[in-house]
């Protein structure tokens, strides 16, 4: 795919962007009820991990995971590899569009039905990434870039409402529970992943992985920053019990007298975020279903992504109730395993067979 | 190409607000149908039902209350739209007065409610309105003004007065939630909603006020006086008048082996002298520290005692203390009861300097 290359940073920063929708959702929420007043050093905890993943990634699956299963494990277990990351990225494709659509049905003030919401999403989804992959990384880089302004501004105005209170002491007594708060991280971080599926189209650097390396730092800085920042605002206890912890931390701040209300704008930005997730998803879906199908062209298996996503996301999830139950144990706890788990096996089976 | 202009085109439409009962976009609502509330005050009412009173914006010309009552604050929320003209917005709601009986039932529900609504904030400053209902509070200060321009007046002074301190909804669920008690701010049902110390919430249920004395001592624990004046007594016998510009306090444990015995609460406090000698020599300056040391010191034991008699850790003393001594954090934070222990308080003042017109 000589015409559909992307670079690593282009790569990076699309991922980057995408984890910030699902790291809202989970920070610091779930790190809070685990760890307490502890729960914004989970992020810090679980960077060895990340940090270890990403250079498995980086030096193991230079040619995308789909090509790298197919490789290791031979084309018929290569393939059923494939389907089953298929069908594991199309259940989070589906639970990600109803948590985003529920959302924004939430943000509108209105308890009309979340079809639209959902069709608009999935739609939008389609659009982005059946064009080739050097567009929705190009989208990706807007995104970065804006999300980026939209943190910066939020968390830099949420910081003067910390209190220390809320982030202090943190004791040696408290290291087992940061460490239980890091499965929900390491959860998050397993969407990863779909990430490394993509690595096929990425143009081979020199420095690629320092340049992961130092992408993953950043990223567990971030997201320190931002549980901190949450958690100093509300506390473990009230923090725990939010949907949202960094909405409601953004519905707090803006400039007196002058531009209060700056969640709508933050609220608004988020989208693309969202965006960026759902697109990763599909992109690595349809990646992870030409190869399983031996499709010819990647943007074949687009629309049936997409398509098996919306029914998903209508009747997999009964209701939100079932849809949170789903987000806060399924999806963490296969992330560990899809993410993290299957990777490592995959590059161990990779260098115990001798494979280059 | 066309027809994909075209399928855009018609889809367009639903975007134009014209088709607005389609049940697909969310209503539109113009600012001049809307009637913005400022104030929100929750009481108890018959059957363990709520009675809302709301007030709209000070810009308006007269300030307009609405009240509805039912089960639930959402039920009851539910009634006010249907009291007014306009579409009440509590998007922008500064205040919310809890009153006393609803207090003493449980403030939970209320500051749940807070933390759900998609419109209110948690930013909203809380208050108690003591020996009345919120709706006799609003009411009342509607009658001359309105209850949100009261309650906005009494926060930005309350430096000042030194024995009322703004505190929002997040704070007390904050509190609620870390140490099991918290304080809120108290005002009286009069026309100008008068301060009157603090109501001292445990287990999410008002127990006690905090007035006089134990509310000034409050404020010192928090550092939250900017021109409280003490009047002590000179040597000379003389009136002195000193203005307290700062205060800052900090906690210490008192151990017993691995045991708690007691707390330590210790305030550096800093003062002027407003009136008295303009030139007071250091014997003089030595008395009159060492008597407002002694005065806030009451202050602060009678803020303390209260939180002994009511077994309230309203102050945040164990966390406090925690920080000081991290090692000792699951002695100090595994316990919300203050039964047992010995409070103690004392203070340290610096006068620094006096007040000359020619500075």
């Amino acid at each position: 795919m000589p015409d559909d290359r992307i670079s690593l940073r282009q790569l990076l920063t699309l991922t980057f962007a995408a984890l910030l929708s699902p790291a809202i959702q989970v920070l610091p929420g779930l790190t809070a009820r685990r760890a307490g007043v502890g729960g914004w050093l989970a992020t810090l905890a679980a960077l060895p991990v990340l940090l270890g993943l990403c250079w498995v990634l980086c030096r193991l699956f230079r040619s995308g995971l789909p090509e790298t299963a197919v490789e290791t494990l031979g084309p018929a277990a290569g393939r059923g590899l494939c389907l089953l990351y298929l069908v594991w990225g199309v259940w989070l494709l589906a639970a990600n569009t109803r948590q985003v659509a529920l959302r924004f049905l939430t943000i509108s003030y209105r308890n009309s039905p979340m079809l639209l919401f959902l069709l608009a999403l999935l739609g939008v989804t389609f659009w982005l990434v059946r064009k080739p992959v050097r567009a929705l990384a190009r989208a990706g880089e807007v995104f970065f870039l804006t999300l980026t302004v939209g943190l910066v501004l939020s968390l830099g105005l949420g910081a003067f409402q910390v209190d220390l209170v809320n982030l202090l002491p943190v004791w040696v007594e408290d290291l087992s529970a940061i460490g239980w708060a890091t499965l929900p991280v390491l959860g998050l971080l397993g969407y990863v992943v779909f990430a490394a599926c993509l690595g096929g189209n990425v143009v081979p650097e020199q420095e690629g992985g320092r340049r992961v390396l130092r992408w993953a730092a950043g990223l567990c800085l971030t997201l320190t920053a931002l549980q901190t920042v949450c958690l100093g605002n509300f506390g473990p206890g009230l923090a725990g019990r939010m949907d949202t912890p960094f909405f409601m931390m953004v519905k707090g701040i803006g400039f007196e007298g002058t531009f209060q209300r700056i969640e709508s704008v933050i609220i608004a930005l988020w989208v693309l975020s969202d965006l960026a997730l759902l697109s990763l998803l599909a992109c690595a879906c349809s990646q992870l279903a030409r190869t399983a199908f031996a499709l010819k062209e990647r943007r074949h298996a687009v629309l049936p992504v997409v398509l098996a996503a919306a029914a998903g996301a209508i009747w997999l999830f009964p209701d939100a109730f079932a849809l949170d139950r789903a987000l806060e144990g399924p999806v963490l706890w296969g992330g560990i395993g899809m993410g993290l788990g299957i990777p490592l096996l995959l590059a161990l089976v990779k260098v115990c067979t001798g494979k280059k | 190409m066309k027809k994909t202009v075209l399928v855009l085109l018609l889809l367009m439409l639903l975007l134009t607000g014209c088709r607005r009962y389609a049940g697909i976009l969310p209503y539109a609502r113009e600012i001049e149908d809307m009637e913005l509330i400022r104030t929100l005050g929750v009481d108890g009412a018959e059957g363990a039902g709520v009675a809302i009173t709301a007030s709209g914006d000070r810009a308006q010309e007269e300030t307009q209350v609405v009240s509805g009552q039912a089960g639930t604050i959402s039920a009851a929320v539910l009634e006010l739209q249907g009291e007014g003209s306009s579409y009440l917005y509590f998007g922008h709601v500064t205040q919310l007065l809890l009153g006393e009986e609803l207090a003493r039932r449980g403030v939970m529900p209320s500051l749940n409610y807070v933390l759900r609504d998609v419109e209110m904030r948690l930013e909203t400053a809380l208050y108690l309105v003591r020996g009345g209902t919120a709706g006799q509070a609003i009411e009342k200060a509607a009658a001359d003004g309105s209850a949100t321009d009261r309650l906005e007046a009494l926060a930005d002074d309350a430096g000042l007065t030194a024995n009322s301190m703004p505190r929002t909804v997040k704070d007390v669920l904050a509190e609620l939630d870390r140490q099991g008690a918290s304080f809120v701010p108290a005002v009286l049902a009069d026309g100008g909603l008068t301060a009157a110390g603090y109501g001292i919430l445990k287990d999410g249920a008002l127990v006690g006020w905090a007035e006089g004395d134990a509310a000034l001592g409050v404020n010192l624990i928090f550092g939250k006086v900017d021109a409280d004046v003490v009047e002590v007594q000179a040597p000379d016998g003389a009136k002195a008048a000193l203005r307290v510009v700062g205060a800052a306090a900090s906690v210490g444990p008192v151990w017993d082996g691995d045991r708690l015995t007691g707390l330590k609460v210790h305030c550096e406090v800093d003062a002027n002298l407003a009136e008295g000698s303009a030139m007071p020599d250091e014997a003089t300056l030595s008395a009159l520290e060492e008597e407002l040391a002694r005065v806030e010191a009451e202050r602060m034991e009678a803020a303390l005692a209260l939180s002994r008699t009511l077994d309230a850790d309203y102050l945040g003393l164990r966390a406090s203390a925690a920080f000081r001594t991290p090692w000792r954090k699951t002695a100090l934070l595994g316990s919300f009861s203050m039964a047992g222990l010995k409070l103690e308080a004392s203070a340290r003042a610096v006068i620094q300097r006096s007040y000359h017109a020619d500075g």
